[in-house]
């Protein structure tokens, strides 16, 4: 009977951040370990008309490098940003990063909220993260990106710039 | 010597027990210990879920990045606005008075807010400006004592139900550069009602007032539910919507920062929840 409660409701009463609905395992947000100085190659595939879509990318070590803009969490909003976005990670050890999906809806940014939710496939080389804002029906073609993660091979673990 | 169980006391069976507990913890550790560089190996975590699948995303339903925009004739609130140079403006706005757009189209107000005036030309008689007159039947008495601060200006609950739809969907002149804009102000509040109406005693209504009348205000329009289930009854009883942040496992409010009415030029604060995300292509 989850067809009366929203998914954040479902999330609440779980007290988990992975939930079952409709068969699909839907999670609040996507964890992925990554290696040093990895690249994400953030690629959106799709974004809903309805209301700006967001892909945010936190680093629970370190620091996100992006166009050359540097900060712990990062928003990448489908009505500013290109639809390919390399994302580096400032790190020097393994880290994990967290995704998830916000909104725009009214002038304020939203995340958690109402039906939001992320069903994530995972392909050979890439991540595909199919999300649903909060706003009306559970939809998880409001936002699609993939995600690719490669190592810097540029520069790999050890190296010294300028070395 | 070796100890039969039929030799064995009971304090000699206690040590026994405990020596084996111990050599099984010692053996577990040391399993534990060794399967840590294994398990340093690079695995996502995501592929741990390899049945997950939601199924290809639906073109009717979904604007791809590489689509043809048109541009609606008469867009309905809330939906963008494409223009044939790319740039997009989403109409949706709900908490921010907007702006006129540099085109000659109006600005549309949100519902609960009275028509913009020009202050300028506030004592002129306007009739297509005056907002729709307010039923003041069962406003509470002005000459009884005054009820606690928390709810002085605040309606009957029992009186809450009927929202009074003033200038909901109301279309304003586009402002004329350089002159300052702020919406009219009335006395007393009832759901629907502008934030910074005064008090029944036509006192500035306080920040906690303007932020329990702005919830509430949120809380019977079409935009509610946006919110999610979890919120309407915050809403309804002026509360800020609260969500669970999956990360931290925290609960986490929407902050409203209010200012006077003065302050914020007559504009409804706008809220935020918290983050500070950075935004690498803003403004590009």
């Amino acid at each position: 009977m989850t067809a009366d409660r929203d998914l954040a409701t479902i999330f609440g009463e779980s007290g988990s951040e992975i939930i079952t609905h409709e068969n699909r395992t839907v999670r609040a947000f996507v964890r992925i370990e990554v290696p040093a100085r990895a690249t994400l190659e953030i690629t959106r595939l799709t974004a809903s008309r309805r209301r700006p879509q967001a892909m945010k990318i936190s680093a629970n070590v370190g620091e996100l490098v992006v166009d050359g803009s540097r900060a712990p969490t990062i928003a990448l909003w489908a009505d500013t940003s290109p639809r390919k976005v390399l994302v580096t990670i400032d790190n020097d050890e393994r880290t994990t990063v967290d995704l998830w999906n916000a909104w725009r809806y009214g002038g304020a940014d939203h995340a958690w909220l109402g039906n939001a939710g992320i069903v994530v496939q995972a392909e050979a080389d890439h991540y595909t993260l199919q999300c649903s804002d909060g706003v009306g029906a559970v939809d998880f073609t409001d936002l699609v990106v993939t995600v690719r993660i490669s190592p810097d091979r540029a520069r790999p673990a050890g190296h010294v710039p300028g070395s | 010597m070796l100890l039969t169980p039929d030799r064995m006391t009971d304090s000699e069976a206690i040590v026994l027990f405990a020596a084996a507990m111990l050599a099984m913890a010692i053996f577990a550790i040391a399993v534990d210990w060794i399967g840590k560089p294994i398990r340093r190996r690079f695995v996502p975590k995501i592929f741990r879920y390899p049945e997950e699948l939601a199924g290809p995303p639906d073109p009717s339903r979904t604007a791809w990045s590489d689509s043809t925009f048109v541009v609606p004739e008469n867009p309905p609130l809330g939906v963008p606005i494409e223009y044939p140079d790319g740039s997009t403006e989403w109409s949706d706005s709900l908490f921010v008075v907007p702006d006129a757009h540099p085109s000659t189209r109006a600005a549309v107000l949100e519902p609960g807010l009275v028509p913009i005036i020009d202050i300028d030309t506030a004592d002129e008689p306007d009739t297509t400006r005056e907002p729709a007159p307010i039923d003041t039947a069962d406003e509470p008495d002005t000459t009884r004592e005054p009820a606690p601060i928390d709810t002085a200006d605040e309606p009957d609950t029992t009186r809450a139900e009927r929202p009074v739809p003033v200038a909901a969907g109301a279309v304003a002149a586009a402002p004329t550069p350089g002159r300052r804009l702020v919406p009219e102000r009335s006395t007393g509040w009832r759901p629907g009602q502008y934030v910074f109406n005064r008090t029944r005693d036509g006192n500035e209504p306080r920040s906690d007032v303007v932020r329990s009348r702005f919830w509430k205000n949120i809380g019977i329009s079409d935009h509610a539910g946006a919110f999610g289930d979890l919120n309407s009854s915050r809403l309804s009883t002026g509360k800020a919507p609260a969500r669970r942040n999956p990360r931290s496992g925290k609960t986490e409010l929407m902050h409203l920062d209010v200012t006077t009415f003065e302050e914020a030029a007559g504009r409804p604060p706008v809220p935020s929840w918290p983050g500070d995300e950075l935004d690498p292509f803003a403004g590009s």
